[in-house]
């Protein structure tokens, strides 16, 4: 949808505020009752959805340019898909759809992205990841004692963080795979970033390009199931892919296919580990992992001035996204203990670092990992458990600034520990 | 734009960080709901965008946002100040103004538990302080426009009317202490804790200057800055073990039903019998809510989607549902409950109702009680068309407000034959009861769609005409009678009110700055 | 005054409402004798006399209600004040059963109002045994506690809606009698003067309440009233010090089951039964109603949970004990004083002290003030208390009597008066209805912009200081 098809959607906008919390009927507590980390760090309204809402219509009517301060507006944003959630209790409306669009339209007028997703896209298109690592060491994680199968059909998407940052998730998740016999290939050094920095900034164009190329060397490698072990990577295949290239791969996120070993005995988790943690839902694990269902069809005028949509349309809302897989795996862990956090599932709080943040906005990435992490604290939990590199990063850097006792892992991480594959 | 050194100095006081004067930013805050309806009532274009500020600033403590007044009033800037600024109201009039927003602010800064009554900072929403309330066992009187919206903006500014209002009354009369910086910059601290730093009384010694503070709706901002206020508290009926908990996926989430609470939808068939019950049911102080809307309005209050409610009424919910009062028994002690739920039986004998939720009409889960009492119910109004108005907001008795809906009825099934509301035939209401039935209060929210320009308008002269009606019937003022304009056109039948606020304008704000957009101008200004 | 302004008054309201009698002007002196009394009888009389006043540069000060002035607020702090008597106003408009209101001239008094509530099965929401020439309008201006802490929402309550003649002459109707349409309009459309808030953006009665009659002259008022009980039972407490019912009384503020909540100290309660019984030093009295249908059960409901309540918190409640029972109780309320005023019958005289505070500091401000009354020489067995709660007991009213008697221990007692309520103020009392000698020290305690806003407001309404000027803050003519 263009800015254009959203006008009407984004005056219809209450400024209400709902999308800055929760949704109300979840929260429990003062401190933990907020959803978007960018107003909260910004203040300023038009740093939360129904805010970038309004700045994208008025930009779009001609009210406004693209100042940079503008754009730190529209990048200040991890594009959590938070907002959205809270506020589809009430409405139909779709912040965080606008906020895609008026960074693809920012990007389209020349003014966006900003300099520091410039230079990553540009590495992207030369090394094939954000970080400029050489596209050779790619598979460099990869240790002897992991077997693959190149003939197969699964193909473990590594992404680019666990390949370069967080090797210890891909080893884990290979491991994991391994002693449950699934056989599954890696991409090595052709592995492709999956373009999820490039799109989430607005560069639609480059991040279709990579989208395209992506498949296309799936389907000529006759890949028919990708195993992810980043949540980011997660979202890009199983939910934005579709809405531009077309394909039939199977996408399941590790949560997931250890769940299926688990249920189908294929692993056993036989070593204690005698943790108490807490789990962090992934955004793009979570509330934007739902799948994404075109429709067509029909608005009808039901009574006068209320209209419902025929057939009915499917309802992004969050319902659907990732959260039961991984919490199965933890309870499932001898000696592990699992608290909750006040904030979970649909109305996770956001790690930080999404939507290109992480580089263009450091500190604040840096400060909302902190604000989850004190939620973590405050748990009791000594450990924070999230399953993807991306979050993991950010809360690595975060426990590090506040000097916290916390320990974070990546849930391959316990389950590689529980059988017994870290030895 | 502001003057350079103007800017700077604003900036000095909030630091770079908290003061914007991009246009995009000030859009953000130009952007008001029912604005359209506003610039359609102007005769202008309808649009949601009014009065960009020239600057936004976030001050944190009250030092700050005296010195940001005190600079308004040195360099002739009009300001207004919001907490979550929701509607028209909390924007601006004049072009040569800044917006002050509080959402710094938000500490609950005491709540005394004994003594009931919390302190509060403008940016604590009404969810918010409930959770930290219901530790202490108690909870406080939240306004309907919505858990995320703010109790201080209600007490000190804004009318006040609220879903348990039966039980916790009404914002404007549960304030005591309040620390208050006006127009020109002084810090006004009223009763007790001007005295001695305790907030248990906001009137006096004699005089209570609450009495220039808001009155029944509120200054909507046009008389300065309210950065501290002690607000009443109640008891929540709930046991101390009893923890608000949630579970599940949106939107279908559960919630823990404290011991002896019990919804009810009791239906009457004729106004008449509704009237008494509505009456005897608030007087009696069996019920923590007491709340009437119109039939489609029921369909919307126990469901989760527009989808749902719209099968409800499909199912036949309409064809069995006249007037009916929302209730919610809240007890503290079994005993308590016993009595009150066979009080309540009695009562719907008396007058020859029936309880739609007893016989399956319709059917509240644990969650809509949960969304009772935080508030939310008003919210779902919104999922028809994403957007509602009310006209009408009489407050007086259960009478009055019986007698506007019967009235409003046939006017305002003239605009929906016109296509230009949502359809409710005429019978969209709310009314609940105060104080255990001693006030009541009626308005009308009415669908309409806020993209069509026919719609806004067709709105706009329905509420004109509601206007009208309320004058020339003696209905009671109605909410939205703020602002010079309205208020002109009201107080010839109404003893010429407005003078007066006029002049405690003009003595409060002798440069007036503090915005006066629906609120009064009182004197000229000086330069 | 000379003759010409007394020759114009009359002309006002007619010969026969004005008085410069040596006689009748003694009844009605403070600091100063008045020049003149008159007994208006409509507001447009009123309206006129205020105008009048301003022309002339003469003060006016209304007066309720007849009888002993313990307080002083209506006498007359300045030269040639005309006392505007309001007593012969004394019709009661309207009484609304269903809407749970009435609506009363300043003359109408306790005694003359409760049976015409009660005939339509109402009460009003009252103070403690108010002396029987109290205005009942007056009372509600001068926000005087009442009794059922249960009723009080609002420090305003039970006053609504009220007719105000300003300083400036002109008449507004506050809260929602203001309009639209006339009193007669709005009655037809359903309505009963019950919301006291407005008209619209500022709340003129909370200015005129508690102004002692210096913000305007009110000719009417709309109040609460509540629903007479069908039955009733009353529950007794003793205890040697408040504090032993604090956390009973806070359990209770926050169950609203009880109507009459409030706390007596034994001379109190020897004053107000006049008995020379031996009470114990603090009286808790709680009363329980249910009324209309199943009254007996919703009786029932509340006793036991107050019961119960009492039990957890160690309170004995009884309906009778040897001293009290609950039916001398009960012939105590909803009703005003014989004659003479019960809080004379003790030493022949009183002074009353007066303060607002929260429940858990009212045991301490008390002994701070015997603590000064035995520096004073005052005895403390002439030292009365009535605590009730106020505001679903956010906070409570304190009153203080000294009862003394002439000469024996007027001295004392002065000394007292004033040293007591300095060190009570000291320790953080609040006089939120400033009388008598502690008002200046009262205003010189509260910020510069608490005086300055309130005369501000003055300004507005009274711009000429014509209305009981030398009250409050209200010291000097402004601008
Ligand atoms: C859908 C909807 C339903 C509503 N329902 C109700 C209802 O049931 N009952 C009700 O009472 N109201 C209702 N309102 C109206 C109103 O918006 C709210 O009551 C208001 O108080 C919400 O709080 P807020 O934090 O959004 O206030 P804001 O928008 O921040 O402020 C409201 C007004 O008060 C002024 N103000 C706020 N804070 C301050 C301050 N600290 N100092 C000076 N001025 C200040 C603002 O300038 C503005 O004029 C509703 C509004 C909407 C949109
Ligand atoms: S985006 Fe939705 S939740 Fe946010 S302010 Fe707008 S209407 Fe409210
Ligand atoms: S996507 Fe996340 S960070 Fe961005 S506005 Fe929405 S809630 Fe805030």
């Amino acid at each position: 949808m263009t800015l254009g098809e959203m006008e009407d959607m984004m005056d219809s906008c209450v400024r209400c505020s709902k999308c800055k919390f929760i949704p109300q009927l979840v929260i429990q507590s003062k401190r933990f009752s907020s959803i978007c980390p960018s107003i909260d760090y910004f203040n300023f309204h038009a740093y939360s959805g129904g805010g970038r809402m309004i700045t994208a219509s008025a930009y779009y009517k001609g009210r406004i340019e693209l100042t940079p301060e503008m754009l730190n507006v529209l990048y200040g944003c991890t594009n959590c898909g938070g907002c959205e959630v809270s506020c589809k209790w009430v409405y139909e409306l779709e912040p965080n759809e606008a906020i895609h669009e008026l960074r693809v339209a920012a990007v389209e007028a020349g003014v966006g992205p900003m300099l520091k997703h410039k230079k990553y896209i540009e590495l992207v298109e030369r090394n094939k990841n954000p970080y400029g690592e050489d596209p050779d060491k790619r598979p460099a994680w990869l240790t002897d004692d992991i077997t693959t199968d190149e003939s197969s059909s699964t193909l473990y998407f590594v992404g680019c963080t666990a390949s370069y940052r967080r090797e210890e998730i891909a080893v884990a998740t290979a491991k994991i795979l391994n002693s449950a016999g699934e056989d599954f290939r890696l991409m090595g050094s052709d592995e492709m970033c999956c373009g999820s920095p490039v799109y989430r900034v607005g560069d639609e164009k480059s991040a279709i390009e990579i989208m395209k190329s992506n498949i296309e060397q799936f389907k000529e490698a006759g890949i028919e199931k990708i195993i992810t072990s980043c949540s980011g990577c997660y979202n890009m295949l199983k939910v934005e892919y579709p809405r531009f290239v077309e394909h039939d791969i199977e996408v399941v996120h590790t949560s997931q296919i250890i769940e299926g070993f688990l249920k189908d005995g294929k692993i056993n988790l036989t070593e204690k580990v005698p943790l108490k943690v807490t789990y962090h839902d992934p955004c793009h694990l979570g509330r934007m992992a739902e799948p994404y269902i075109p429709w067509e069809g029909e608005k009808i005028e039901v009574l006068s001035q209320v209209y419902i949509y025929d057939p009915p349309k499917p309802e992004r809302r969050g319902a659907g996204g990732v959260y039961d897989a991984p919490r199965n795996v933890l309870k499932q862990i001898p000696g592990l203990e699992l608290v909750e956090m006040e904030r979970i599932r649909e109305y996770s709080y956001c790690c930080g670092a999404g939507g290109g943040c992480k580089s263009a906005f450091p500190d604040f990435a840096l400060w909302a990992s902190n604000e989850r992490l004190e939620e973590a604290e405050s748990t009791g939990a000594s450990t924070l458990v999230s399953a993807c590199p991306f979050c993991g990063t950010n809360f690595k850097d975060g426990i590090e600034s506040r000097n916290s006792k916390m320990e974070y892992f990546d849930i391959t991480e316990l389950v590689l520990r529980s059988i017994g594959g870290d030895k | 734009m502001l003057e350079k050194d103007v800017y700077a100095a604003f900036k000095k006081i909030v630091g770079e960080r908290n003061i914007s004067q991009d246009p995009g930013v000030m859009d953000s805050y130009a952007f008001q709901w029912c604005n359209e309806i506003e610039s359609a009532q102007r005769g202008e274009e309808p649009q949601r965008f009014g009065v960009r500020p020239l600057a936004v600033v976030l001050p944190k403590s009250t030092e700050e946002v005296q010195a940001i007044v005190r600079l308004c009033n040195e360099h002739d800037v009009s300001y207004k100040a919001f907490c979550t600024g929701m509607g028209p109201w909390a924007g601006l009039s004049s072009p040569r103004g800044i917006q002050i927003d509080l959402r710094r602010m938000n500490s609950i800064l005491e709540i005394d538990e004994k003594n009931m009554y919390a302190v509060i900072e403008p940016y604590v929403t009404n969810a918010q302080l409930q959770c930290e309330l219901f530790r202490h066992g108690l909870m406080h009187h939240a306004q309907g426009a919505g858990p995320q919206t703010s109790p201080l903006a209600s007490h000190t500014s804004f009318v006040g009317p609220g879903f348990t209002s039966p039980y916790t009354g009404f914002s404007g009369r549960n304030v005591l202490g309040v620390e208050w910086i006006l127009p020109d910059g002084e810090i006004l601290r009223l009763g007790s804790y001007d005295h001695n730093g305790k907030w248990f009384t906001g009137d006096g010694p004699g005089i209570s200057l609450r009495g220039i503070m808001r009155g029944w709706l509120g200054a909507y901002g046009g008389l300065g800055v309210f950065t501290k206020a002690a607000i009443r508290l109640f008891s929540w009926p709930a046991p101390k073990e009893w923890k608000w908990k949630t579970s599940g996926t949106i939107p279908e989430y559960d919630w823990d039903i404290p011991p002896f609470w019990k919804m009810y939808v009791l239906n009457f068939e004729e106004w008449e019998e509704y009237q008494n019950a509505m009456y005897e049911l608030s007087d009696r102080e069996v019920t923590m809510v007491a709340t009437t809307s119109a039939p489609e309005g029921l369909a919307a209050l126990f469901t989760n989607t527009k989808q749902e409610a719209i099968e409800s009424i499909f199912a036949g919910l309409l064809a069995k549902t006249r007037n009916y009062i929302v209730m919610l028994v809240a007890a503290h002690t079994e005993r308590e409950f016993e009595f009150r739920t066979k009080l309540v039986q009695s009562i719907m004998e008396k007058y020859g109702g029936n309880d739609l939720i007893e016989e399956g009409v319709t059917v509240p889960k644990p969650m809509h009680y949960g969304e009772t009492v935080r508030n939310m119910l008003g919210g779902h109004a919104f999922r028809f068309s994403n957007c509602f108005q009310s006209t009408h907001g009489g407050m007086d008795t259960i009478a009055m407000a019986v007698r506007l809906a019967q009235l409003n009825q046939p006017v305002k099934q003239k605009y929906i034959d016109k296509g230009v509301i949502g359809d409710d035939r005429g019978l969209g209401v709310w009314i609940t009861s105060y104080e255990s039935g001693h006030m009541a209060h009626m308005e009308t929210p009415t669908v309409y769609d806020p993209t069509s320009v026919e719609s806004c308008l067709g709105y706009a002269a329905y509420q004109d005409e509601c206007n009208q009606m309320d004058l020339d019937e003696a209905l009671g003022m109605p909410f939205f009678i703020v602002g010079d304009d309205v208020h002109n056109f009201y107080a010839e039948r109404t003893m010429n009110y407005a003078d007066w606020i006029r002049k405690i304008k003009a003595a409060f704000d002798p440069n007036g700055v503090s915005d006066p957009s629906h609120y009064v101008k009182g004197g000229e200004r000086k330069k | 005054m000379n003759e010409t302004q007394i020759a114009e008054i009359e002309q006002i309201l007619g010969k026969e409402k004005v008085s410069n009698s040596e006689k009748i002007l003694s009844v009605y002196s403070g600091n100063e004798p008045p020049s003149l009394v008159v007994w208006p009888t409509c507001t447009e009389e009123i309206v006129k006399l205020v105008k009048w006043a301003n022309k002339n540069s003469l003060p006016l000060v209304p007066i309720s209600s007849s009888g002993p002035k313990l307080r002083g607020s209506s006498l007359p702090k300045v030269k040639n004040a005309i006392i505007v008597d309001l007593n012969k106003m004394c019709k009661i408009l309207r009484i609304d059963s269903k809407n749970k209101v009435a609506m009363i001239e300043p003359g109408v008094t306790y005694d003359q109002l409760i049976p015409d509530l009660k005939k339509v099965g109402l009460r009003p929401l009252m103070p403690l045994l108010p002396k029987a020439s109290k205005s009942v309008l007056a009372s509600c201006l001068d926000r005087e506690p009442i009794t059922t802490p249960r009723f009080h929402w609002d420090t305003t309550d039970p006053l609504l809606c009220t007719e105000t003649v300003f300083g400036t002459g002109d008449v507004l109707r506050t809260g929602a009698a203001a309009g639209p349409g006339t009193l007669e309009e709005q009655w037809k459309s359903g309505q009963a003067q019950k919301n006291p808030q407005g008209p619209s953006q500022f709340d003129p009665f909370r200015l005129v309440q508690g102004s002692q009659g210096t913000i305007g002259i009110v000719t009417w008022i709309s109040m609460k009233c509540e629903k007479l009980p069908d039955k009733q039972l009353f529950l007794l407490a003793q205890g040697d010090d408040l504090n032993s019912f604090q956390e009973f009384n806070y359990a209770i503020y926050r169950r609203r089951l009880a109507d009459e909540h409030f706390m007596l100290n034994s001379i109190s309660l020897k004053g107000i039964l006049a008995t020379n019984k031996l009470y114990s030093p603090w009286t808790l009295v709680i009363g329980v109603s249910g009324h209309g249908m199943l009254a007996d059960e919703e009786l029932e409901y509340r006793v036991n949970d107050i019961r119960d309540i009492g039990s957890e918190t160690n309170v004995d409640l009884q309906e009778n004990f040897d001293a009290i029972r609950s039916s001398e109780i009960v012939s105590i309320l909803n009703r005003s004083s014989r004659v003479p005023y019960w809080k004379l019958g003790l030493a022949g005289n009183c002074f009353e002290v007066m303060f607002t505070t929260t429940l858990d500091r009212v045991q301490g401000f008390y002994d701070t003030f015997c603590g000064v009354a035995e520096e004073c020489d005052f005895p403390v067995d002439q030292i009365g208390a009535y605590v009730q709660p106020m505001n679903q007991g956010t906070n409570t009213h304190v009153g203080i009597d000294l009862y003394y008697h002439l000469d024996e221990d007027t001295e004392s007692a002065i000394s007292l008066l004033a040293k007591g309520q300095k060190r009570l103020l000291d320790e953080g009392a609040y006089f939120s209805r400033p009388y008598g000698v502690i008002t200046d020290a009262v205003f010189e305690k509260a910020s510069p912009m608490t005086v300055a806003a309130m005369k501000r407001v003055k300004a507005i309404f009274d711009p000429n200081n014509i209305l009981n000027p030398g009250t409050l803050c209200f010291k000097e003519v402004l601008q």
